[in-house]
């Protein structure tokens, strides 16, 4: 069961592509338009910073009125994202409104990346290093990036 | 053979164990009379040998204690032995043939019936019997016969040469497309059942080709219903399979196309192995079904499910139906429209039209109202400043004008971007130089609910 393309969808994958957001893409399949894939740039200054990270990104069927979904698929060493790709976000959750959009949605998943935080996390193991040994954390971070978000 | 002994036949009693030669004495027993006797041809089936053939007196003694599988003698071996499954050759059909032996012992009571081991023949017996059965039912009906001609002819000689009476004694779960063959006398019997199964004539029986791809076949019946109970023998399995509550709700698998979904719908219908399994732990935990997990995936399964389940956790209920109702609408002037003379909604994000009628809430944001209307049936906050529109907000949170800013995070002070985290923004601006110039950037994109322009619709119109 699959509700009717709602214009709006129509629209933001149109606003996606004329007017790019810098460090962003989201595409979407062609056989399902509710599926994109997106790429994130990890922001400049991070411990991200260099790499692209790949997400994937599902409209569900009363979006806007429920969130969209959003996994990482490329591996990171951030304490708010897990193993799984699963991302702590409060606009991904409880604080979704429907005047938030994928432009908006991804744009706070990269301000997330910017500024991670412990204190709030879904990888216990990560933000625990991240509180007490920050340095070794960041670079593990950038370890990672290296490793999984660069192009080789 | 080279003997004497060779060419005269030499003769056993299976009453009193005791030897003679035919010449001397005949067929009949000299000592006891009995005419339960053998003539012994070649050692490899010399009923001496073989411990099932034992004296009335030693009878309390398990058949096999002496057993020794190993042992050249034992006449049963080569059955035992035989079992083997040839996969059909690519061409044919999925499938094969697998040949087996099953061997069963069974004493007699003294009316010469058979005893079922564990002794309760009519309450269902026990475990063994049930396995027992429930074996014979699942292989039964696919049973040929080719391997019990081929046994019957090497028992034939046996048989002939116990003149005294390999009596037939009918078991329960007999069944008459296997083969059988029933060997007693005074204080023992044995049972014996051969039987070949064709996997390519069986209905649910399937043995695996390598060599394709086959359909997942259900598991048979009986062996669920038999594992069903086994589980009840041990007292702690009440409830049909079928009829007990299903794991994780398959709604995690609802995600939709290609590799998205978080987690893995559960598989298959009842009778499934894992399903067993899991009325298995069940049984043996006594919790609920679904209490425990077994796998780092159904662990995630279940993080994942939880999260997606709490993700309106925190946010306010919906607005009341009358709430939603009595919010004003109004005509949309020329001061609702930006710069380039555009507005939409920003929850459809429909370009509006001047004089267009819209719902306003109390601070002041308007939108369709169908839109918003959807919207505060699910969560009571203003889908840009999250300000309820019911008046007295219960939380003690400050009601902000419109005019003020559309904080995300009242606590934090910071700059209303979505996504933050409260305690997040300033130590990861301390630490990381280039955070600014995102988050101004999600300003920018977010366009913000409103302004001294008083542009409610906000985000989207202006960028």
């Amino acid at each position: 069961m699959s509700a009717p393309l709602p214009k709006r969808i129509i629209k933001e994958t149109e606003r996606l592509q004329s007017e790019p957001v810098p460090g962003i893409s989201a595409i979407p399949h062609e056989e399902n338009v509710r599926y994109f894939d997106v790429k994130v740039e990890g922001p400049g200054g991070s411990c991200y910073e260099g790499g692209v990270f790949d997400l994937e990104l599902f409209l569900p069927d009363d979006y806007p009125m429920c969130p969209p979904r959003i996994r990482f698929l490329t591996r990171i060493y951030h304490p708010n994202i897990d193993r799984l790709g699963r991302i702590c976000l409060d606009v991904l959750k409880n604080n979704w409104s429907p005047a938030l959009q994928i432009r908006t949605i991804l744009l706070s998943i990269q301000a997330l990346l910017g500024a991670p935080n412990p204190e709030d996390p879904l990888n216990e193991a990560v933000a625990k290093q991240w509180k007490e040994n920050q340095a070794e954390a960041i670079k593990t971070a950038r370890e990672w990036t290296q490793q999984y978000a660069m192009k080789k | 053979m080279a003997d004497a002994s060779a060419s005269r036949e030499l003769v056993f009693c299976h009453s009193c164990e005791n030897e003679w030669y035919r010449s001397e004495h005949g067929l009949v027993c000299p000592e006891c009379q009995s005419d339960f006797t053998e003539i012994i041809e070649q050692p490899a089936s010399d009923p001496r040998l073989d411990p099932t053939h034992l004296p009335p007196d030693s009878q309390p003694q398990h058949p096999l204690q002496d057993h020794n599988p190993w042992e050249a003698a034992d006449p049963e071996e080569e059955d035992i032995g035989g079992f083997r499954f040839e996969r059909n050759a690519p061409g044919q059909p999925v499938g094969g043939t697998y040949r087996t032996t099953i061997n069963r012992t069974v004493t007699l009571d003294a009316q010469g019936r058979p005893v079922i081991e564990g002794g309760e023949e009519g309450g269902g017996g026990g475990i063994m019997s049930l396995i027992g059965g429930a074996l014979q039912g699942v292989i039964g009906p696919a049973v040929q016969q080719l391997l019990a001609q081929h046994q019957q002819q090497q028992n034939q000689q046996q048989r002939a040469l116990m003149p005294g009476s390999p009596q037939q004694a009918n078991q329960q779960g007999n069944n008459a497309s296997g083969f059988t063959h029933n060997i007693s006398g005074p204080g023992y019997s044995i049972h014996v059942t051969s039987s070949s199964i064709r996997g390519s004539t069986s209905p649910s029986l399937h043995p695996r080709d390598a060599n394709a791809p086959q359909p997942l076949n259900p598991q048979p019946d009986h062996l669920q219903e038999m594992m069903r109970q086994m589980f009840m023998n041990i007292g702690g399995y009440p409830a049909l399979p079928g009829q007990e509550q299903r794991g994780f709700p398959s709604q995690m698998g609802q995600m939709g196309p290609g590799g998205f979904m978080f987690g893995n719908a559960p598989p298959g219908g009842p009778g499934t192995p894992q399903d067993l399994f899991q009325q298995m732990m069940q049984a043996a935990t006594g919790g609920a079904h679904g209490d425990a997990v077994y796998s780092q995936e159904s662990l995630d399964r279940i993080v994942t499910q939880l999260m997606e389940q709490h993700s309106t956790g925190n946010a306010p209920g919906p607005a009341s139906q009358n709430a939603i109702k009595s919010l004003p609408t109004r005509a949309l002037t020329e001061a609702d429209f930006g710069h380039d003379g555009k507005a939409d909604c920003s929850i459809c994000m429909s370009e509006v039209e001047l004089g267009e009628r819209v719902t306003e809430l109390p601070c002041g944001h308007w939108f369709h109202g169908e839109c918003v209307g959807a919207w505060l049936r699910q969560t009571d906050t203003c889908p840009h400043c999250r300000r309820g529109i019911v008046a007295s907000d219960g939380d003690g949170n400050e009601v902000r004008a419109p005019h003020e800013t559309p904080a995300v995070d009242v606590s934090t002070g910071t700059q209303p971007m979505p996504g933050q985290f409260p305690s997040a923004a300033p130590s990861g601006s301390a630490r990381s130089g280039g955070v600014g110039g995102v988050f101004s950037s999600m300003r920018n994109a977010f366009g913000g609910g409103s302004n001294n322009n008083d542009n409610g619709s906000g985000s989207g119109s202006r960028s």
